[in-house]
């Protein structure tokens, strides 16, 4: 009976997920499906936690399923009216792929590369399904969060025991989902959010590269330790690391092509970061990313399209915020705002010191995130810069200045809370969401290429 | 002055490379390397074998020869013979030939070795061969997945398939091509062998529980039931006796209480219960209190033991109520003060009066 409900309620996210894409005008089917369901888990228990706080709506099973259903008919007639180019429906999108992946036959080494990037998912999958959720600060709050509100069917109880809304949502809600069905295998949700990942970074990689070098590129990120360690935690690191990484690389494909749909998508995965985690304000780059790009591309269409982004990243976190300042009496808008407010020396020498040990923490908590990447990066970096390829070089240049605003946030950091230097852990856990850039910017090589191209020839 | 001019450059590098093609530089350090790779790979197992009898890094502190970095030159060595071999129909030696066979033959028992050793880790204890045998089993597996990663190589390279696309990738021998390459196989290959260590790990205590009920996965998960897993079989006896919403009085969150003793970890456990406590070893009981833990502490290797340590006279305890660790025994005292130094058992709860 359980695998029932369990394939009842993934494939409902599914369903809506890949509705919710087809609204978008998104048009590759594997598209879709994995980030139609990175966006969709967001926005059902974004949207089911608004119900609840403003109309009272019960964390109950069957206020979920009649959620589900409301919110899947609502988009299969949103799209059914959409008035656009030509419909492509499911099965024929299903048949089409089903051909491709009959001609597979012959293509051996795709085979193998696929079966490389199957082998961790499905492990991944495996243990998810089988060890419940014991890591230590789930327990202690996102899933007793779950327990607490699965039970009770609200935030009420929880709330009055205090260190109950001191992270957004999302994780504890979904956590909720399969404990309201009685499924006790909560921690598959992870493995859901690394398969829809992969298969995200994937087409988004196919884009600019053959369909081997592609997956080679997303097998270099299945077997990343990080990133596999974390797909089995219940913590919120994978999910805010990959709706930024994903986010960002979707903006950037904006700046270069200026496709609309790339910096909605893009604008919806970083404000989606938000429902994950609000400590770093680690959005606050994409805001400068779509100025710049209004700049650039200058019509009055792509002015909106990135205004409108820019508020949706802005402003999604604020019946959250609210919700906890009326509620739980912590100011969390800015995180800044921990402990005693800013405070900068200006004292020149202590100014210098600090920027000093800022630089060392740096060394130890963020670099060891992407270290042994490095010479790959910077031999691609360097055969960008020797080929003057220059809009490619801005690429590099926003992850440069990615690490520049880290290293710029843990400075102001320190001027605020006193034991910033004692959390190397938490700086490395912030920076995973550099690992899916840099795997991007390198399999993304124009070295890569030239080896093809020249045995093309 | 200009030495470097732009012609001088020129000349400097030309006759770099015919000092090169003159004396067959490249040819001798692929040759060198055929010889070189069976010594690589008798050192990188010994320095390995090193490291599994003391731990990780140990080899870099006192020979400042880091494992991983000798592991990865063995593989690249092996890596360029292979490439070699695509068009080229160079001969092994018979060391290396030797060693390839030492390589096959080593694979088995290394994975039954692995096997035996994480079975005694599963049934008695974590760390448990350790503490026995002095063997680090991550070691082992280390030594496994680098041995594994050359067996993997050596099946490939009679792959035509595999050959040919390697030889697409290799062709170009511009020197960027093979850096850039280099320095992805330099993060790739670690990785893979990480990767597969931690999923042949798990998959081996995934067949071991496969049969276990959800409770029982999650105490072995926490350390097994003779170390910090118990607090499990504890709540569920905490829980049996004491009713939903009543209060708790838990000891501080120090010494071998860290997990009882953390209000916001043991609330998991013990929900819809609530608790209070004091930060001191030795406290009175607080107003709210309805029961008491009786909780020797499941942490292992601290200082503290035993907990509360306070005399709670007769009179305001309605029962206490003890259970034994081993057998889970309970046993039911009324009438009875709770005497620190008497009391038969170090787990339990009381119930006071109201």
């Amino acid at each position: 009976m359980s695998l029932i409900i369990s394939i009842l309620l993934y494939t409902s996210i599914f369903i809506i997920g890949y509705l919710l894409m087809s609204l978008l005008s998104v048009k590759n089917m594997w598209e879709k499906l994995a980030v139609g369901w990175l966006i969709a888990t967001n926005a059902l228990t974004y949207v089911y936690f608004l119900l609840y706080s403003v109309f009272n709506f019960r964390f109950t099973t069957i206020n979920l399923v009649i959620l589900l259903i409301v919110i899947a008919m609502l988009l299969l007639l949103l799209t059914k009216f959409k008035k656009n180019e030509v419909q492509i429906t499911f099965k024929d999108e299903l048949d089409l792929h089903f051909k491709k992946l009959h001609g597979l036959k012959k293509e051996k080494v795709t085979l193998v590369l696929i079966f490389l990037v199957l082998i961790p998912i499905f492990i991944g999958f495996l243990l998810n399904l089988h060890w419940p959720v014991m890591d230590w600060d789930a327990l202690a709050l996102y899933d007793f969060r779950a327990k607490v509100i699965s039970t009770t069917g609200g935030l009420e109880d929880g709330i009055s025991r205090g260190y109950f809304l001191h992270y957004p949502l999302y994780t504890s809600l979904l956590h909720t989902f399969s404990y309201l069905f009685n499924l006790e295998s909560a921690r598959v949700w992870y493995s859901f959010f690394y398969l829809c990942s992969l298969v995200a970074f994937y087409e988004l990689l196919q884009r600019h590269v053959s369909q081997k070098q592609a997956l080679i590129g997303t097998f270099f990120l299945a077997i990343s330790p990080r990133i596999y360690q974390h797909s089995q935690m219940t913590y919120t690191n994978l999910p805010h690391a990959m709706y930024l990484a994903l986010g960002y690389i979707y903006l950037g494909e904006w700046w270069r092509k200026g496709n609309k749909t790339d910096v909605i998508i893009g604008s919806i995965l970083i404000a989606a970061s938000t429902w994950v985690r609000l400590t770093e304000p680690l959005w606050i780059p994409a805001l400068g990313i779509l100025l710049l790009g209004a700049l650039k591309w200058r019509t009055k269409q792509q002015i909106i399209y990135s205004f409108a982004s820019a508020l949706l990243i802005v402003c999604l976190r604020f019946p959250w915020t609210t919700y906890v300042a009326h509620h739980d009496k912590l100011s969390i808008t800015n995180p800044l705002q921990i402990g005693g407010g800013l405070q900068i020396s200006s004292d020149h020498a202590v100014l210098l010191t600090r920027i000093v040990e800022v630089y060392n923490f740096f060394m130890i908590s963020v670099i060891p995130v992407f270290k042994e990447y490095t010479p790959a990066l910077m031999i691609a970096g360097f055969y960008i810069l020797y080929k003057k390829r220059w809009h490619e070089l801005t690429e590099y240049l926003f992850f440069f200045l990615l690490l520049l605003y880290i290293y710029a946030g843990i400075f102001l950091f320190s001027f605020q809370f006193k034991g910033w230097q004692e959390i190397p852990d938490s700086a490395t856990r912030m920076a995973m969401f550099l690992i899916p850039i840099i795997i991007y910017l390198i399999m993304k090589s124009e070295l890569w290429s030239t080896i093809q191209r020249k045995t093309n020839n | 002055m200009k030495m470097f001019s732009k012609k001088n450059k020129f000349s400097v590098i030309k006759s770099i490379i015919y000092f090169i093609k003159r004396y067959s530089i490249i040819e001798r350090i692929l040759t060198f390397n055929n010889y070189l790779f069976p010594h690589l790979y008798v050192v990188a197992n010994f320095l390995l074998g090193i490291e599994l009898f003391t731990y990780r890094g140990f080899t870099f502190r006192y020979m400042y020869l880091d494992t991983r970095f000798i592991s990865f030159l063995t593989v690249l060595s092996f890596f360029i013979i292979f490439i070699q071999r695509i068009k080229q129909s160079i001969k092994l030696t018979n060391l290396t030939k030797l060693i390839l066979e030492i390589n096959k033959l080593a694979i088995i028992p290394l994975l039954v070795a692995n096997y035996l050793l994480t079975s005694l880790d599963i049934y008695y204890y974590q760390n448990y061969v350790y503490a026995k045998f002095h063997i680090n089993i991550n070691n082992l597996q280390f030594i496994i997945s680098f041995n594994i990663l050359l067996l993997i190589l050596q099946i490939i390279q009679s792959s035509e398939t595999v050959k040919k696309f390697t030889w697409k990738i290799i062709a170009p021998k511009y020197l960027i091509n093979i850096l850039f390459l280099v320095s992805t196989l330099y993060f790739v290959l670690p990785q893979v062998q990480t990767v597969a260590k931690w999923m042949y790990g798990s998959l081996i205590s995934y067949v071991h529980t496969i049969r276990l009920s959800h409770e029982d996965k999650f105490i072995y998960l926490n350390g097994g039931e003779e170390t910090t897993g118990w607090i499990t079989k504890y709540t569920n006896f905490v829980n049996k006796h004491v009713p939903e919403r009543a209060t708790i009085f838990i000891p501080p969150q120090k010494e071998s209480w860290l997990m009882e003793g953390n209000p916001y970890y043991i609330r998991w456990y013990i929900y819809p219960r609530f608790t209070v406590q004091s930060q001191e070893i030795i406290s009175p009981i607080p107003d709210e209190a309805e029961y008491v833990l009786i909780d020797n502490g499941a942490w292992p290797a601290m200082k503290e033991y035993g907990w509360p340590r306070i005399f709670i006279p007769a009179d305001k305890i309605e029962k206490i109520i003890l259970i034994n660790r081993d057998t889970l025994e309970e046993e039911v005292l009324v009438n009875q003060a709770y005497d620190p130094n008497t009391i038969p058992q170090k787990w339990g709860v009381i119930e006071l009066k109201k």
